[in-house]
């Protein structure tokens, strides 16, 4: 329902023209005779308002919709002041009445008749006009509550800076009705709590329901080495903006068995994520290709989310304030990209103290800052190296990691943040995360001598301008500059190949946000991005493998080896608006939005360099259209229902477009979401999310199917994709020092290299993914978590025979149908047990996160031996306990 | 506290890597008749040329010769098939009736007859379907893509021998095709400086007893020769030798190689012939778009009907280029009787060659 607010709009009727055209009744004292033989009084300076009082609309006539006008005579004094008033065209006694009481507290400058002050009578037309309320103020509920045992506390005083304090009830609410937009520090104190506080961006016509668990002060005992162990952890998501997403807090998710502490590692465990494979690292989203979910850390594209090996991401924890997963059917502020999207939120610099933490495990060594340099200046850092190598080095053999593929990584933030006014802030940041991991094998055999080395370095630095003037608006600017370095070298015998990749990366992102009135706000934005990518390959066209080769694992790579330069611009330029429109309230949401991406895409040859050729280049444009909507229905407080459709796009991937191994003219694919679902608040704090979804994927890059293809067409963009299934989340809300969640993925995933061929299963399928997680608080520092997991087994190809190579000297496979067969299930229970205690003046956390508690032997990868006659299965990890320190204060 | 991290970190060490399962396998234990590689003479030839095929077998002592079937593979390889050769191919063998014949490519194979040796013509568009050639366009459309060139930038016939009833196997003819793609002057230089691919022979293949007492095989014939004697168990080393070829070529060396022709060097040259080791060949270097002289390696693989080698394959890599020698480490079995051994070497420009020796363990 539309909220209307009264708006009196009083109009003084051109002043002027009115009181010299006579309808100035202006008091004289002269007397008759005087009045036929003066001079007639000229109005040498006509009033002025100079206090206006606006009426009270009369309720009922509100009620009822109506507006009207009342014209009103006014005696102003030779003071300014109104001194009668009188109804000359009424619009009824309620609207008479109120005019009449606000006219008579006007105040003038006084009339001057013939350069003096005099009394004067004018005309006044007093407007009662219903406007739509324009809200300029927000709403903030919470709820206050005891982090361990989840009770609600009362008698707490919560303070929103500039605003007067308020006191939390029995139920631990409190409310500030109305707030003006902005950024607001918000504090809570009670006898047993101290200087909590944690920071709020309010949003004119919004209502910001929120729930801070705060952790009491210990009893006396305790207190003395427990007195700087209090933070605020806010557990439930602010505003619902997308139809499927699940997020999770930082705190919440270090306490995530399996993920050794590490905060991104918890999107491994949301529902719509497939398992990956064991140190691959992937992510699986909705049975999308993992290279088509993008990463997104304030704003800016990530390559990858996590090092190598999957072991850690590329954030530190510390730094993270929360991680976002949204599968897909995602807004319009987003987009090339086909799959799902990770959205990472930094952490708030603090604003109190310095905040720091060290902490150092069997994988790497890490260290966080964060805190004001002072009242307008905060910063953050953060640093994190890998010495799982150098540690092996010494205490094993020295070539323990020429067998096995030890990952090599080391990443680093820095981050500055100048505040320039109120609710106006300036941010420069930046990433940088490198990787390595070397594996060779060393033999007597020279044809069975391997090697291969990936590299993955990545740098990013942005400024970020943000701006909130109160007045419900929000602008955000944030130029970012990037590069990314990809290598890949690999030898199997004589059998050379080699992937060199470097990006540098130009983006622009930029977005205004308002409300236009009480029921409908907007965000009109921009995103830029410009990629250089020049790409050197050598080797075989069929190394590495594509998706949807018959490849099966170990099989030697073919020999048939080739080499090429070239060079990549792409670039995007995509305006987008989206509106969310709640015609009928906070219940229902329309939220509408499109996305209008003109690309281009520029290779410098066509076709494969012959002789001393000149190249002739490929200039390529498309115009893209994104229309996305999405609607939302909560019929009541523990219900809502959702669906959205999107149409989304993702350009071409720069290896493709090689004359030599790829095919220059590949545009971009895209894809269509449809989803639909339903959350229900089953109880306090327990929530069950249901998402069915189905996406269907067009012109993906696919390899020739035919004998001879044509030159510069050894890819082709016929390749389609689709996945349908549906995701189940039972979430349980940090309560009594217990959190965690049962999360259930169903889905087929499929593909097919021809519009005409039959679907096959995508290698990434799997038909059920069941995480369980959860954690509990057994009180004087333990905290003991638990992860059960279990995933269908992804598909692979079987081997029906083999033939042997006798110039190569290998065997080569005969395979059946692709993705014929599977891997069996895997099932596997992981555990964490934590213990915080105080510590030279800050916390330490010793904590084993072990992996494989039952040791199970769970197939990863199907092995052959060398000749096809005998297959056995790769097991997962074995028991891996992983040991380390977390030092914070 | 130094086991536990030592339990930690070796076991965090397995990331990927520790939990794969060994195998048996042993591919140098002779347990039934068995083609180890198809030798092509000569060894490199153009579209047209005569050769001869030889699949070099290895079976039980007892066992009788195999009938061994030979077809041509006439279908190009796919570039979503990731084997050696196109999957219709490697297949079991067709009916006789669905064969092509020499001058149909309907079917994706051509036989060529059986026995241990056949003779016959390279295909005339072999370098168009398996070489740097385009192939034939179809009406309306330009001419496909070429083959890429292995590692050494050779092109291959695929040639597909079956021993009845499973046992299959894919050897090739390294085509003579010239270089394409290349400026003008590189494929003058080229076609100057590049000699065809001469098949590798073993020298002599050697035991070696702890006591350093040698025996040579040098001049042993399959048929003729004596056994060499080993005691059971005995653990001996095997050392399989070729020709040195000179690193440069010089003339007068009774070896036409890299550059040398009838008019700079006839008397090499008169009688074209190559050396029978680690060759070096001019390499046309995609990459840098220059020519480069190459040396090609040499592996030995090793086969037994009884006894365990050290490794199944040893050899010499492109930059060992002064090693002309191999050596494997052989235990006899320790059951008295007679065991055959071959060695057969392959250079890695597709050349072969095969060496056998008897050997009577504690008879």
């Amino acid at each position: 329902m539309v909220s209307v607010r009264s708006l009196l709009a009083g109009v003084l009727l051109s002043s002027s023209a009115c009181l010299s055209s006579g309808r100035v009744w202006a008091q004289s004292s002269l007397g008759p005779a005087a009045r036929s033989t003066a001079p007639k009084p000229v109005l040498t300076r006509p009033p002025e308002i100079l206090e206006f009082v606006d009426a009270e609309y009369p309720e009922s006539e509100k009620a009822q919709g109506r507006a009207a006008s009342v014209v009103l005579e006014l005696a102003i004094s030779p003071l300014g002041t109104v001194d009668a008033a009188r109804v000359v065209e009424s619009a009824g006694i309620a609207f008479d009445e109120a005019a009449l009481a606000a006219a008579r507290r006007f105040r003038f400058t006084p009339a001057e008749i013939d350069g003096r002050p005099a009394p004067v009578r004018i005309r006044y037309r007093y407007d009662f006009v219903l406007r739509e309320q324009v809200p300029s103020f927000g709403k903030l509920t919470g709820v206050v509550r005891d982090k361990k045992k989840g009770t609600p506390l009362a008698g707490v005083t919560v303070q929103l800076s500039g605003q007067p304090s308020v006191t939390t009830d029995a139920a631990g609410r409190f409310e500030y009705a109305e707030v003006e937009p902005g950024t607001y520090t918000l504090s809570f104190s009670r006898a047993d709590l101290r200087g909590l506080q944690t920071s709020e961006s309010i949003e004119a016509g919004r209502s910001l329901e929120a729930i801070y668990e705060v952790e009491q002060a210990p009893s006396e005992p305790e207190a003395a080495e427990d007195s700087d162990d209090l933070e605020i952890v806010v557990v439930a998501p602010r505003l619902t903006k997308q139809v499927v997403s699940t997020r999770v807090g930082a705190e919440e998710a270090q306490r995530v068995a399996g993920t050794q502490g590490d905060v991104l590692k918890v999107v491994e465990n949301l529902p719509g994520v497939t398992r990956a494979t064991a140190g691959s690292g992937q992510l699986v989203v909705w049975g999308a290709a993992p290279g088509d979910t993008r990463v997104i850390v304030d704003g800016v594209d990530l390559p990858a989310l996590y090092h190598y090996g999957g072991v850690r991401s590329v954030m530190h924890g510390d730094l993270v304030r929360s991680v976002e997963l949204l599968p897909g059917g995602y807004g319009a502020a987003f987009g090339r990209g086909t799959g799902g999207l990770v959205r990472v939120e930094s952490q708030e610099l603090a604003l109190e103290r310095l905040r720091g933490s060290a902490q150092l495990d069997v994988l790497d060594a890490s260290a966080a800052l964060r805190g004001p340099l002072n009242n307008r200046v905060q910063a953050s850092a953060s640093a994190r190296k890998s010495h799982l190598g150098w540690l092996l080095n010494r205490v094993t053999s020295k070539d323990l990691g020429d067998f096995f593929p030890i990952p090599q990584y080391a990443d680093g933030s820095a981050r500055v943040r100048l505040a320039i006014g109120d609710g106006e802030w300036l941010e420069l940041s930046g990433l940088a995360s490198w990787d390595r991991v070397t594996r060779s094998i060393a033999s007597e055999d020279p044809l069975d001598r391997r090697s291969q080395t990936r590299q993955l370095n990545f740098q990013r630095v942005f400024l970020r301008y943000q701006r909130e003037p109160g007045d419900g608006t929000r602008v955000v600017i944030l130029p970012w500059v990037g590069a990314d370095q990809r290598d890949l070298v690999a030898q199997f015998s004589s059998v050379a190949s080699a992937l060199h990749s470097r990006s540098s990366i130009v983006g622009l992102r930029a977005s205004y946000e308002g409300r236009i009135d009480s029921t409908l706000s907007g965000t009109l934005g921009f995103d830029l991005q410009l990629v250089s990518t020049e790409v050197r390959r050598t080797g075989s066209i069929g190394t590495p493998a594509r998706e949807g080769d018959a490849f099966v694992f170990g099989q030697a790579p073919p020999d048939r080896s080739n080499s090429d330069t070239w060079r990549v611009l792409q670039g995007s330029a995509a305006p987008y608006v989206e509106a969310d429109w709640a015609p009928w309230g906070e219940r229902f949401h329309i939220v509408p939005g499109l996305r209008l991406e003109p690309t281009f895409q520029s290779v410098p040859r066509r076709q494969p360099q012959e002789g001393s050729h000149p190249g002739v280049g490929v200039y390529r444009s498309d115009v893209v259209l994104e229309p996305r909507i999405s609607l939302r229905y909560s019929p009541t407080t523990r219900a809502s229902f959702r669906a959205a459709v999107g149409r989304y796009h993702q350009a071409a991937t720069p290896e493709d477009l090689s004359a030599v191994f790829g095919n220059p003219l590949l545009g971009p694919s895209d894809a269509t979401h449809w989803l639909a679902g339903v959350n229900v608040r089953v109880a306090s704090g327990l929530s069950l999310e249901t998402t069915a979804f189905y996406t269907r994927t067009e012109q993906i890059a696919v390899r020739n199917p035919i004998d001879s293809p044509l030159v510069a067409q050894a890819l082709l963009d016929n390749g389609q994709g689709r996945a349908f299934g549906a995701q189940f989340l039972l979430r349980r809300e940090a309560t009594n020092g217990f959190m965690g969640w049962a999360a259930y993925t169903i889905l087929r995933s499929e593909r097919r290299d021809d519009p005409s061929g039959d679907w096959r299963l995508f290698d990434y399928d799997q038909t059920h993914v069941f995480t369980g997680v959860a954690s509990y608080e057994l009180g004087a520092g333990f905290d003991v978590g638990l992860r059960l997991r279990y995933a269908t087994g992804y598909p692979r190809t079987p081997v029906l025979g083999a033939y042997e190579d006798t110039r190569r000297g290998i065997f080569q496979p005969i395979v059946g149908a692709r993705n014929g067969s599977r891997i069996p299930d895997f099932i596997q229970l992981d555990a964490r047990l934590a213990r915080r205690q105080r510590l030279a003046g800050g916390d330490l956390e010793l904590y084993a996160d072990v992996q494989n508690v039952t040791d199970r032997d769970n197939p990863e990868e199907i092995a052959y031996s060398p000749d096809f006659s005998a297959r056995r299965y790769i097991l997962g990890l074995p028991i891996l306990p992983v040991v380390g320190a977390r030092w914070s204060f | 506290m130094r086991n536990w991290l030592l339990t930690s970190i070796g076991t965090a060490a397995l990331l990927h890597g520790a939990c794969v399962p060994e195998f048996s396998n042993d591919l140098s234990q002779v347990r039934g008749a068995r083609i180890v590689g198809i030798r092509s003479e000569p060894a490199e030839a153009r579209e047209g040329a005569m050769v001869t095929f030889e699949a070099l077998w290895v079976a039980p002592l007892d066992a009788e010769t195999p009938n061994i079937e030979y077809h041509f593979c006439l279908d190009r390889t796919p570039l979503t098939e990731l084997g050696s050769v196109n999957p219709s191919c490697a297949a079991e063998p067709p009916p006789p009736g669905k064969l092509a014949d020499s001058s149909s490519n309907a079917a994706p194979l051509q036989s060529l007859g059986s026995g241990v040796r056949v003779d016959t013509a390279i295909p005339n568009d072999a370098c168009r379907l398996f070489g740097p050639r385009r192939p034939e366009p179809k009406p309306g459309e330009p001419s496909g893509r070429p083959v890429d060139p292995d590692p050494t930038g050779g092109f291959y016939q695929p040639v597909v021998a079956w021993i009845e009833p499973q046992h299959r196997a894919l050897g090739s003819t390294r085509l003579d095709c010239g270089l394409t793609g290349a400026a003008q002057a590189t494929q003058r230089e080229f076609a100057s400086r590049y000699r065809s691919n001469q098949n590798p022979e073993l020298a002599d293949l050697q035991i070696v007893h702890e006591d350093g007492t040698i025996v040579s095989s040098a001049g042993r014939d399959r048929a003729v020769s004596e056994p060499a004697r080993l005691g059971l168990a005995e653990r001996v080393t095997l050392r399989a030798l070729w020709a040195a070829c000179p690193r440069e070529p010089t003339c007068g060396d009774h070896i036409c190689g890299e550059g040398e022709d009838l008019v700079n060097c006839a008397e090499d040259c008169t009688r074209p012939r190559g050396c029978t080791g680690a060759e070096s060949y001019a390499f046309y270097d995609r990459e840098a778009r220059t020519l480069v002289r190459r040396r090609e390696g040499i592996t030995v693989s090793w086969y037994t009907t009884a006894g365990h080698f050290s490794s199944e394959r040893t050899g010499r890599s492109e930059q060992d280029v002064d090693e002309s020698e191999t050596t494997v480490e052989y235990r006899a079995p320790d059951r008295p009787g007679e065991v055959g051994l071959w060695a057969v070497i392959h250079d890695d420009r597709g050349g072969t060659g095969i060496q056998f020796l008897k050997i009577d363990v504690g008879l």
